[in-house]
């Protein structure tokens, strides 16, 4: 009995431990930079009435990156749990499931194609829908109890053709400048953004995360299978509906903002899994908290990296990532043939 | 009075017509056992009656109430199915397995309290599990697995056990064991379907045997009067070699193992 309790404080310490870390990471990150930030000097600076440097540096151009970072990797280490304990395959995560590039697409379509122009909601929206449809699309072509391999596939298949209609849209750009500030956003970045992004970003992922909350216990029960999760009272189809949008809406609000910035939703889960003991429920909150961490240490590395142009976030979470899926793939093999 | 009752079952799947209107009727305190060659429809038929199965024709009552006017979670409550070739998609450990048990009587907030814990220690007891409840599942054998999953059920303590060749994987020893065990719930006040296709182990432990055919009941009643020479010649294209047909569906054998305790 007693195990138990210890078991549930072991939990919670590691929920406590990587909060606190986030939180360090999260003022360290403030004050890293080319130009290092006397936090409280800049702080105090901030509060009064005429701004200065230090505190234009801090409000407009450091919090908005820290917050864009937490958020966006937050939303896509809860992303990546819930899919892989929804489709109970180690190898799902919003980047394979094809939801971060139709999330591209959508914002894509919606940044450089002027839909829905001066409506604020249309960039986020663009992205959720493009994510969602990806998602579905992926969903359909592999089936319910798709295989690793399947789903895979499906996952190639679909990021294939979202890719392919991003190029469309490339192509028929109207101008070389557009062209190449696409590109540019689709590297993936958390930087050059004021708080006005950030005030965008929240109000689906919001959402998205309330969706997410309390979906846990299904998802431990799913560990039995399908079947002896509904034997068990799980209302899988409304389950299923309800975690898509959820990362829909996260992973869409994310990306519409950050562009596409890979990997982080495999590899974060992946890593925490075995410390709360391959639950996926519990891995849900962990997860989440570990994204941020993962991402905010990426763009802090990006910052402090000696390049003449400053490396993109989403470049160095990739050059990380593709590595570390590859070796997953290998393990996965050996396991599941 | 029929504790979970089923008339005139019909499920097609595809083009292929899996059950044509079966009736089957499970009774409190009663273990009735499911036979049948490959294909007669025993594993569809059993999730039918756990309302995982859509129906296109008949209807499936617990306690008289039409199964899907039973809210989801009292179903789940009252009835615990136990799949063919259960897995765990995630290397967790044995007891947290078992406790996943008592999801149908948990909110998603709610902590598992002090009778959720009991009810999962008694699966484990009772399953002879205790002893692996820190091991995990995905290194455990056949047989372990087996019984570890039937402990999931149990700790759902739930009045009708549904099981899907649940003895396959065992051993004899265990085989017997797992039996006992599911007669021992349905003495206790409970009732288990379980598709079997060991004809000696439904023989010697069900109260009841009912024999598909071809998506039809072909026999229904105790084990002397479902295991007859033309049942089996029609059914299963077998003849028994014994005199007197039961005879060839003896239990000669039992288990030596005390009930062990955990070490």
């Amino acid at each position: 009995m007693s195990r138990r309790r210890e078991f549930l404080s072991a939990q919670g310490r590691l929920v406590m431990l990587l909060s606190a870390a986030l939180a360090t990471l999260f003022l360290l990150s403030l004050v890293t930079g080319a130009n290092p930030l006397p936090l409280w000097r800049a702080l105090h600076e901030s509060l009064a009435d005429t701004p200065t440097v230090l505190s234009l540096i801090l409000t407009e151009v450091r919090l908005p990156r820290s917050l864009i970072a937490l958020v966006a990797g937050a939303s896509l280490g809860l992303g990546g749990a819930l899919l892989q304990g929804l489709l109970r395959n180690p190898l799902a995560s919003p980047g394979l499931i094809g939801s971060a590039s139709g999330a591209s697409l959508g914002a894509v379509s919606v940044l450089y194609f002027g839909l829905g122009a001066g409506f604020w909601a249309a960039l986020p929206l663009g992205g959720m829908s493009g994510a969602l449809l990806a998602m579905l699309l992926v969903y359909l072509l592999a089936g319910r109890d798709a295989s690793i391999v399947t789903l895979i596939l499906a996952g190639v298949a679909i990021n294939a053709t979202m890719l392919a209609l991003i190029s469309l849209l490339l192509n028929l750009a109207p101008s070389p400048y557009a062209v190449q500030e696409m590109v540019l956003w689709m590297l993936g970045s958390v930087a050059n953004h004021g708080m006005d992004a950030f005030w965008i970003m929240l109000p689906g992922t919001l959402l998205g995360w309330l969706l997410a909350l309390g979906s846990g216990r299904a998802l431990d029960a799913l560990t039995l299978g399908e079947e002896t999760a509904r034997s068990m009272g799980v209302d899988l189809v409304r389950l299923r509906w309800r975690l898509f949008l959820a990362v829909a809406l996260t992973v869409g609000s994310a990306v519409s903002i950050t562009g596409s910035i890979g990997f982080v939703g495999l590899v974060v889960p992946h890593l925490l899994r075995p410390l709360v003991g391959y639950m996926p429920g519990r891995l849900l909150p962990v997860s989440a908290l570990g994204g941020g961490l993962m991402l905010l240490l990426a763009d802090m590395a990006v910052r402090l990296l000696p390049a003449g142009t400053e490396i993109k976030v989403g470049v160095i979470t990739s050059l990380v990532g593709a590595p570390f899926f590859l070796y997953l793939i290998l393990k996965t093999r050996r396991v599941q043939p | 009075m029929s504790l979970l009752k089923g008339s005139a079952v019909c499920v097609t799947l595809g083009d292929h017509p899996v059950l044509r209107g079966v009736d089957i009727e499970l009774r409190p305190g009663e273990l009735l056992g499911l036979i049948g060659p490959n294909g007669a429809g025993k594993s569809t038929l059993l999730r039918a009656l756990a309302g995982l199965q859509t129906l296109h024709g008949g209807a499936v009552a617990l306690d008289g109430v039409p199964l899907e006017r039973n809210g989801p979670q009292l179903r789940a409550r009252a009835m615990a199915y136990l799949a063919q070739n259960g897995e765990a998609h995630w290397p967790i450990e044995v007891e947290r397995l078992v406790a996943l048990g008592r999801t149908p009587h948990l909110t998603p907030w709610q902590r598992p309290g002090d009778k959720d814990r009991a009810a999962v220690l008694r699966a484990l007891e009772q399953t002879d599990t205790l002893g692996l409840r820190e091991r995990l599942f995905t290194t455990l054998s056949g047989g372990e697995r087996m019984r570890v999953l039937l402990a999931r059920a149990l700790a759902v303590q739930p009045r009708v056990i549904l099981a899907d060749e649940p003895v396959a994987a065992l051993d004899p020893a265990h085989q017997l064991e797992v039996m006992a065990l599911l007669r021992a719930h349905c003495e206790g006040g409970g009732a288990a379907l379980v598709v079997l296709h060991d004809l000696t182990l439904g023989g010697h432990f069900c109260h009841r045997l009912q024999l598909l055919h071809q998506g039809r009941a072909l026999a229904e009643g105790r084990p002397d009067e479902v295991l007859t020479r033309e049942n089996l010649e029609r059914a299963y294209g077998i003849t028994p070699t014994t005199a007197n047909v039961i005879d060839a569906f003896r239990l000669n054998w039992r288990t030596h193992r005390a009930p062990r305790t955990t070490d």
